[in-house]
């Protein structure tokens, strides 16, 4: 494929150099052409052939006139005028024959000269003679004698003159010719060999082109191999991300068991050493957790996968949750997190990726845990309306100048003894690079050996309204009983479920798969389903879409050991209300039920207060279904009261008989009825709304007094 | 070139356009004969250098392939000359003392500044320097004319002009 290519580049070199010295060749032959035409115009002008004309002609007329003078002077009858005029017409050639112009041809030989001297010696020589014609008026006998006898010597001469002009004018003539010829032969093989030049560089550029056509469908052929090739490659890399997805999930679920497992010896009586023995498997699990998730993580950034979303969420709760997260590590390290916003109100919305930005920021966070000890870490996130600045210093061990700049690629630890110290698979800031890069933002870090480091991370967002900020939240409650069915295939996991529910106190079932889910939940009422997504027979989201399309709304919330983003949109889009990732903590399930159990059913019992519990530890549960009875009748005389205060139309009495059935609700722990009571007390209500809080006393009260 | 030549032929002195042409009281250096009005002898008109140089006329100086170098020329127009001799017709043969005759379109006296020299470097012509009269064509002005063509008509030691039809 290479050689191919470069062979068809080669040839499309090799025509171009052609190309470009066969132009040049025809630019030479075009000036040589040019000149041998400026040359031949030169020596084709006019003026040479004519001076040679006229210096014949010249040289003609010489010999006429001394012809012409000598018969005149023969002739008897000829006047003196007429003989001294001829005599003047001879004298007035001299002149010519003495014109530069001629003197190129008739310096060509010394017989011109000689000939020429001969003349100009004779008419001169005759001058005397012919001057003193005019006052004399006749040349004597002997003169005349004298005077013909020099013209007929004359005569011979300038006859000499004429035949040997003519034949030197004819040389130079058949001369000139021939050199003329020679250029035009000149000028012929010029052309020729121009013509041959163009032809060449036409057939060349014709063979250039196909070179390069050549040259251009075999690009197009690499091009397609390529493609091919590329194609193979992202299908191995999607096969090795399936795998490793197969493969973490795989490791996840019994890691899920081993984790649950250690959870729930620790919660029992132990000795100091079995304890610390169940610490470092709980710690050794949840490392081997961190890694599997971020090598997961990697594979799904290097295959691209990572989609951003747009969601508005508050940054300072994310900051809150993040370092209430990384609290405990930080204590074991002796560490103390500090945090400080700036640029932000409480109850600030912001739209970003939430998620994505809370990854890197615990990444951030818990390297600055991990590699400082006794000191402190400090994060300071600042906020405008387009940008979120999130940095954290640490007092850690730093990092030295030439090791920085490998931090942020993977498997890179400044040093093989990081990892053995303090673990970890050097991903972390790979990955949180990836983010930043990913949410349109930036990473960075400045750092001192010795002294700490700044890592810090921008990301652009957009702004949200501002959300309400909540009230604070009262005390924490107790977690009200549920009947909760629990559907995974492990069983190790049903286990691991089951017996932390139990101890939080709940009413579990158990389902295999989603066939015996939805035929449990179908037969019974639960308040909430907590199904895992890959089971046998039927996964989680098919018995979640079956529920759902039977009419049930009971909560149903995802346990998976799948934590990505696209499992998170499939849950949601089944119509499930939450999602868990593996391996559940028993803090997760508490949460879980405290949320899901009051929304659950609002015409269930509610959830006892912990005054209720209060109550029922100080004086029994007996004691306390007999206030409840004491309760009840108080309650039908509470009642009256609001309906007799709702015929007379009399607000004060209809009030205070309200503010009297809430105060006796409080002290029931009956907070449902109590708030009811109260909102209430706001408005104006008629016999539906008794009729409703009358209602909703006789369901809280009912299942106890049962 | 033409009106000009048409304004100088109009400026010319009243006195060679009208009436017979005076007599040559010099030696006769040129004599129109042919198809002409203005006679002053036997059917032919005659000129002294006197007449020849009261005409309108042209000075110039130039290059020939007589001459060396630059050279001065100085006299009549030949279109004067005609035009003083009342001459009409097409063609003229110009006659050299010699017998060497050339023969001329009438165009070149009434559509070029030919003239009739009678000073070469502003000595008259003696018949040894080409004299009396001398054909110069406006070389110097009108580079075309610089060929063989007109070179045959420059006819040097003119004694006579003939207009025919």
């Amino acid at each position: 494929m290479n050689s191919r290519l470069a062979h068809s580049n080669d040839a499309v070199r090799r025509a171009g150099r052609a190309t470009r010295y066969l132009l040049l060749i025809a630019l030479a032959l075009m000036v040589v052409l040019a000149g041998l035409f400026g040359y031949l115009s030169l020596r084709q002008s006019a003026m040479e052939d004519s001076i040679r004309e006229d210096a014949l002609w010249a040289v003609y007329q010489l010999d006429r006139e001394t012809r012409t003078l000598g018969k005149l002077l023969g002739d008897s009858d000829a006047t003196v005028q007429e003989v001294s005029l001829r005599y003047d017409i001879l004298y007035s050639r001299l002149s010519i024959l003495s014109n530069a112009r001629y003197a190129p041809y008739f310096e060509l030989s010394s017989t011109f000269h000689q000939h020429r001297q001969h003349v100009r010696d004779v008419v001169l020589g005759l001058e005397k003679d012919f001057n003193a014609l005019a006052t004399v008026g006749a040349f004597s006998e002997e003169q005349r004698e004298r005077i013909l006898k020099e013209l007929n010597g004359l005569a011979v001469t300038t006859g000499e003159f004429l035949t040997f002009t003519n034949a030197v004018m004819s040389a130079s003539r058949a001369e000139a010719r021939e050199r003329i010829m020679y250029l035009q032969r000149l000028a012929a093989a010029a052309v020729l060999a121009l013509l041959l030049t163009i032809g060449l560089l036409v057939y060349n550029l014709a063979r250039q082109v196909r070179s390069l056509k050549q040259a251009s469908s075999e690009l197009e052929a690499t091009a397609n191999e390529l493609s091919e090739a590329y194609k193979l490659a992202d299908a191995g890399n999607r096969a090795k991300s399936e795998f490793m997805a197969t493969i973490s999930h795989e490791i996840r679920t019994p890691l899920n068991a081993i984790l649950g497992m250690a959870e729930l010896l620790s919660r029992g009586e132990l000795a100091p050493d079995e304890r610390r023995q169940i610490d470092v498997i709980a710690s050794s699990g949840n490392t081997l957790l961190e890694i599997i998730n971020e090598i997961l993580d990697f594979a799904k950034l290097e295959h691209g996968s990572l989609s951003g979303e747009h969601v508005a969420f508050d940054p300072q709760e994310l900051v809150t949750t993040c370092v209430r997260m990384l609290e405990p590590k930080a204590r074991e390290q002796g560490n103390e997190i500090l945090v400080s916003v700036t640029g932000l109100a409480p109850g600030d919305m912001r739209v970003s990726d939430p998620t994505l930005v809370r990854r890197v920021l615990i990444n951030l966070l818990s390297n600055a845990v991990k590699f400082t000890e006794n000191g402190k870490v400090k994060l300071a996130l600042t906020g405008t309306e387009d940008r979120l600045r999130f940095e954290v210093v640490d007092t850690g061990i730093g990092i030295a100048a030439d090791s920085q700049s490998l931090l942020f690629q993977p498997f890179s630890q400044v040093d093989g003894s990081i990892s053995r110290r303090f673990g970890g698979t050097g991903l972390g800031l790979a990955i949180s690079k990836r983010i930043c890069e990913e949410l349109g933002g930036k990473i960075g870090l400045e750092s001192v050996q010795g002294i700490g480091s700044r890592f810090w991370f921008e990301v652009p967002v957009k702004s949200a309204p501002a959300r309400a900020s909540q009230p604070e939240a009262g005390p924490v409650r107790d977690v009200p009983s549920l009947n909760v069915l629990v559907v995974e295939d492990q069983e190790f996991n049903r286990e691991v479920a089951g017996r932390f529910l139990q101890l939080l106190g709940q009413e579990v079932t158990f389902a295999k798969d989603g066939v015996e889910g939805v035929k449990l939940a179908t037969e019974n009422d639960f308040d909430l389903i907590l199904m895992d997504m890959q089971m046998p027979v039927m996964d989680g989201i098919e018995a979640t879409r079956t529920l759902r399309a039977s009419g049930r709304s009971v909560p149903i919330v995802a346990m998976t050991a799948n934590a990505s983003d696209r499992d998170r949109r499939a849950c949601m889009e089944a119509g499930m209300d939450g999602f868990e990732a593996k391996p559940i903590r028993i803090e997760q399930l508490r949460n879980l039920i405290l949320s899901h159990g009051s929304r659950a059913k609002p015409e269930t019992p509610n959830e006892r207060s912990s005054r209720a519990s209060e109550l029922i530890e100080a004086i029994g549960e007996d004691g306390y279904r007999k206030l409840l009875e004491m309760f009840t009748d108080e309650v039908v005389v509470l009642l009256k009261a609001v309906h007799a205060a709702l015929n007379d139309k009399d607000s004060d009495r209809l009030d205070r008989a309200l503010h009297s059935l809430k105060g006796a609700a409080l002290n029931m722990g009956l907070v449902d009825v109590a708030e009811s009571a109260e909102s209430l007390r706001k408005r104006s209500l008629d016999e539906v709304d008794i009729a409703q809080i009358q209602a909703l006393i006789d369901r809280s009260i009912n299942p106890v007094a049962a | 070139m033409k009106t000009l030549l048409a304004a100088l032929i109009l400026l010319l002195p009243i006195h060679a356009i009208a009436g017979p042409l005076e007599r040559p009281t010099g030696p006769v250096v040129l004599t129109i004969s042919g198809n002409v009005v203005h006679t002053n002898a036997d059917g032919v008109a005659e000129f002294d250098l006197a007449m020849l140089e009261r005409l309108q006329g042209r000075a110039a100086t130039m290059e020939t392939p007589w001459t060396d170098g630059s050279t001065a020329f100085e006299g009549p127009l030949l279109a004067a000359v005609l035009e003083a001799a009342g001459a009409s017709g097409a063609l003229l043969k110009v006659k050299a003392l010699n017998d060497y005759a050339a023969v001329v379109p009438i165009e070149d006296a009434t559509t070029i500044e030919t003239m009739l020299a009678t000073r070469m470097n502003g000595e008259i012509m003696s018949v040894r320097d080409k004299g009396p009269l001398f054909l110069i064509y406006p070389f110097d002005n009108r580079p075309d004319l610089y060929n063989e063509k007109y070179f045959s008509r420059s006819v040097w030691q003119i004694k006579e002009i003939e207009v025919r039809d």
